[in-house]
């Protein structure tokens, strides 16, 4: 199997995206051994050439498409990589497209509109639709131990995607939890946040930098 | 009223480009006060997700580019309309590059809102928005959905709503008056 991974994170080498792919792709390589020649590329250092990275894509068997969610959807550098996929449209037919997306959101349903749109592309594209693995609140998916009960999920849907060139459902639907947040755990969090880890997260980087009392500024208020 | 109008076309597609003219020459006719920003003629970079914008320089996003002055008139405008062609059923590149360097004009702390976890507001107000696309040949009912459906999460972000959504099929004339009665 040609896998190609493409790391449509901007934050690059250091993102929650390559880890999260990187944790999948250990599943992989644990069920197909030597029978997997791999490329992982960090579409941040090759967007300058994008060509190069289409003529991978070209020679692949599959594809897994790696990104955060940027105000709803993609970034803008990878809707710039699907752009420059409009000439290989209808050439990619017997190609697989697989997606896995994150957020910092803790509700995953935040990722269900860009999903949906991922999966159009692959069709109007002519790659089949390999499925999108979609989980949220994963901006700290760096800092996670690699025992994590999430991240050990991700290596268990490798391996069985290695085995059966299938994304396991119900392992997808374990990833995806919590979906939703019930509202009234929400308001809970949310009102014990000041003190809580969501608030703190952020203030103790602007205390760090020595701005926290300008937090509440408005640079473009006339 | 005021609008800033985001041109996120990659070229003088002919159509498009004359379709926006002749809408913002019957908008200001409307006496509204239109501020246009032809995204290619600008430099955009793409947000890194260094979050300097929310620890860093409160507000501000410390790579400066021509997005800040996109967020300023944004800011200070009634209504926000994202324009562009759709290509392989989105939105352009360069238009989803000045959204996501839109960060900076919320908080990073959470809210609820719409019954969901979002970004606290920074301003007291935000522009409503609006979509005006250009169909491909082979755009059909669910592509609109899928784009529509985008942009109403975009809304919600944004701590505004999204009060319309069109394409360029219409008279210029008629999407000014829509625009402007909304």
């Amino acid at each position: 199997m040609r896998l190609l991974i493409i790391n449509g994170s901007p934050r690059g080498s250091r993102s929650n995206s390559l880890v999260i792919a990187n944790h999948f792709l250990r599943g992989i390589k644990a069920s197909l051994q030597n029978n997997l020649q791999l490329e992982v590329l960090n579409l941040i250092e090759e967007h300058a050439i994008l060509s190069d990275v289409t003529e991978k894509i070209a020679v692949a068997d599959k594809v897994l498409f790696a990104f955060p969610l940027y105000v709803d959807s993609m970034p803008g550098l990878v809707m710039e990589l699907f752009e420059s996929l409009y000439n290989l449209k209808g050439k990619l037919s017997g190609k697989e497209f697989l997606f896995s997306i994150q957020c910092g959101f803790p509700e995953t349903l935040n990722l269900r509109f860009v999903e949906r749109y991922l999966q159009k592309l692959a069709g109007r594209l002519g790659a089949d639709y390999g499925g999108c693995i979609s989980r949220g609140g994963m901006e700290g998916a760096r800092f996670l131990s690699e025992d994590s009960e999430v991240l050990q999920r991700y290596r268990e849907l490798g391996e069985i995607y290695g085995k059966t060139g299938k994304l396991d459902k119900d392992l997808l639907g374990k990833i995806a939890h919590p979906e939703r947040i019930p509202l009234a755990a929400k308001a809970i969090a949310l009102a014990l946040s000041p003190a809580g880890i969501f608030d703190k997260y952020w203030n103790r980087q602007l205390k760090a930098n020595g701005v926290y009392k300008r937090r509440n500024d408005r640079p473009y208020e006339e | 009223m005021k609008i800033t109008i985001l041109n996120g076309a990659f070229e003088d597609s002919g159509t498009f480009e004359e379709f926006l003219e002749r809408l913002i020459e019957s908008l200001s006719k409307m006496k509204n006060k239109i501020q246009y920003f032809k995204l290619r003629d600008l430099e955009i970079k793409q947000c890194m997700g260094c979050f300097g914008c929310w620890v860093e320089t409160p507000g501000e996003c410390i790579v400066p580019d021509d997005t800040v002055k996109i967020r300023r008139a944004a800011v200070n405008s009634d209504l926000l309309i994202f324009a562009s062609p759709l290509i392989l059923g989105f939105t352009t590149s360069i238009l989803k590059k000045a959204i996501d360097k839109m960060i900076p004009i919320v908080h990073p702390y959470f809210t609820i809102r719409a019954g969901e976890i979002h970004h606290k507001k920074r301003y007291k107000t935000y522009p409503l928005l609006g979509v005006l696309i250009e169909k491909e040949i082979d755009t059909d009912k669910e592509d609109l959905e899928i784009v529509r459906a985008i942009y109403e999460r975009v809304a919600i972000e944004m701590a505004t709503s999204l009060v319309f959504f069109d394409s360029d099929e219409k008279p210029p004339e008629e999407v000014a008056y829509a625009i402007t009665n909304h």
